[in-house]
């Protein structure tokens, strides 16, 4: 594979993360789009160049589609978010919680610091780097998967995604707002609250992350039909 | 006292008052001949020297629109696998209409700016 090759195959993947719907819908799309971006490398410039940022060929692309959706309900969103804490809880519990447990009773984590040895400390200190981990768990499994698939586990249950205001997949920085209040989870009827203060009057109740992040949850109604 | 001009604020205005006739632009050249979206940029660019320049994939709404209206109309090249677009009837009758509305407007603005200058 040349160069010129390469870079049309990373734009084309990088476009493709950013439409909704599975690989087979969006496949029109992207082979309609291939020889377009050979004759825009024959510049010799950037695809981001000429072409312009994957994330806005995805917008552009999309908009020459029509897809239905609706809002997701509040029971939807709700449930989906009671089964992914569920599934973080039952992960942490299986390798954060037991270990945590284990080393207590072998090591009697509350003795005196002085009563520990060199190996017993090294222990409790990866020990607690690795319970730290928690946040970063925790955090990681909405951005991630949200980013890459508009789906959670507990989402893609319910049937519901998360999208741009566009329609577009988000992007990392959108997964990472939208998701920040989950921190503590104590912030999320505030969330809600603030939501629909901010939107009041309209259809779509989001939390006020999702109105910062322009960002939606949704369930689509039909498949993608270009235009 | 004259109050500082922001330097950018010439190169937004033009932008937004040339953005106006992106739409035009692409149908006086799809009356020449029909064409591919990326290379319907590449024209356009060319015969304006720069000043219309329809960055790569935001003509793909525009086209969508337009075909919509029914001012043109696309057929799927199978060979190359690309999206072809060409004037229809109706978007040549159309063009025509809207070629003499842009001329009388622009030589009445011409006519305004010339008589500011004199």
């Amino acid at each position: 594979m040349n160069m010129q090759e390469h870079e049309i195959k990373i734009y084309l993947d990088r476009v493709s993360s950013y439409l909704p719907f599975s690989g087979e819908q969006k496949e029109q799309l992207l082979r309609e789009l291939r020889p377009e971006l050979e004759e825009a490398i024959e510049t010799n410039q950037s695809l981001d160049k000429t072409f312009g940022d994957p994330q806005m060929t995805a917008k552009n692309l999309l908009k020459t589609t029509q897809f239905d959706y609706e809002f997701a309900t509040w029971k939807r969103r709700i449930t989906a978010y009671m089964i992914d804490t569920g599934i973080i809880w039952v992960f942490l519990l299986i390798f954060v919680g037991i270990p945590l447990y284990l080393a207590d009773a072998e090591y009697d984590l509350e003795r005196d610091w002085s009563e520990f040895n060199t190996s017993e400390i090294t222990i409790m200190i990866l020990l607690i780097l690795y319970s730290s981990s928690i946040f970063i768990i925790g955090f990681s499994y909405y951005i991630i998967p949200e980013r890459l698939y508009g789906q959670t586990i507990g989402k893609r249950l319910l049937g519901i995604h998360v999208m741009d205001i566009s329609g577009i997949r988000i992007g990392w920085k959108q997964a990472i707002v939208r998701n920040i209040a989950k921190y503590n989870t104590e912030f999320l009827p505030l969330e809600f609250i603030l939501g629909w203060l901010i939107r009041k009057g309209d259809e779509s109740i989001q939390k006020a992350t999702d109105t910062l992040a322009e960002t939606r949850v949704v369930m689509y109604k039909s498949e993608m039909i270009q235009q | 006292m004259d109050s500082i001009i922001n330097p950018d604020l010439l190169e937004r205005w033009s932008i937004e008052f040339k953005k106006g006739f992106a739409k035009p632009m692409i149908l006086l050249s799809l009356k020449q001949k029909e064409n591919y979206p990326y290379s319907l940029t590449r024209e356009i660019n060319a015969k304006t020297l720069g000043a219309i320049n329809i960055a790569g994939s935001n003509i793909y709404p525009l086209l969508s629109g337009m075909k919509k209206q029914g001012l043109i109309t696309s057929t799927k090249s199978i060979e190359q696998n690309r999206t072809i677009y060409k004037l229809t009837e109706s978007g040549e009758n159309y063009l025509e209409t809207l070629q003499k509305e842009i001329f009388d407007f622009l030589t009445m603005i011409l006519s305004i700016i010339q008589e500011e200058k004199i």
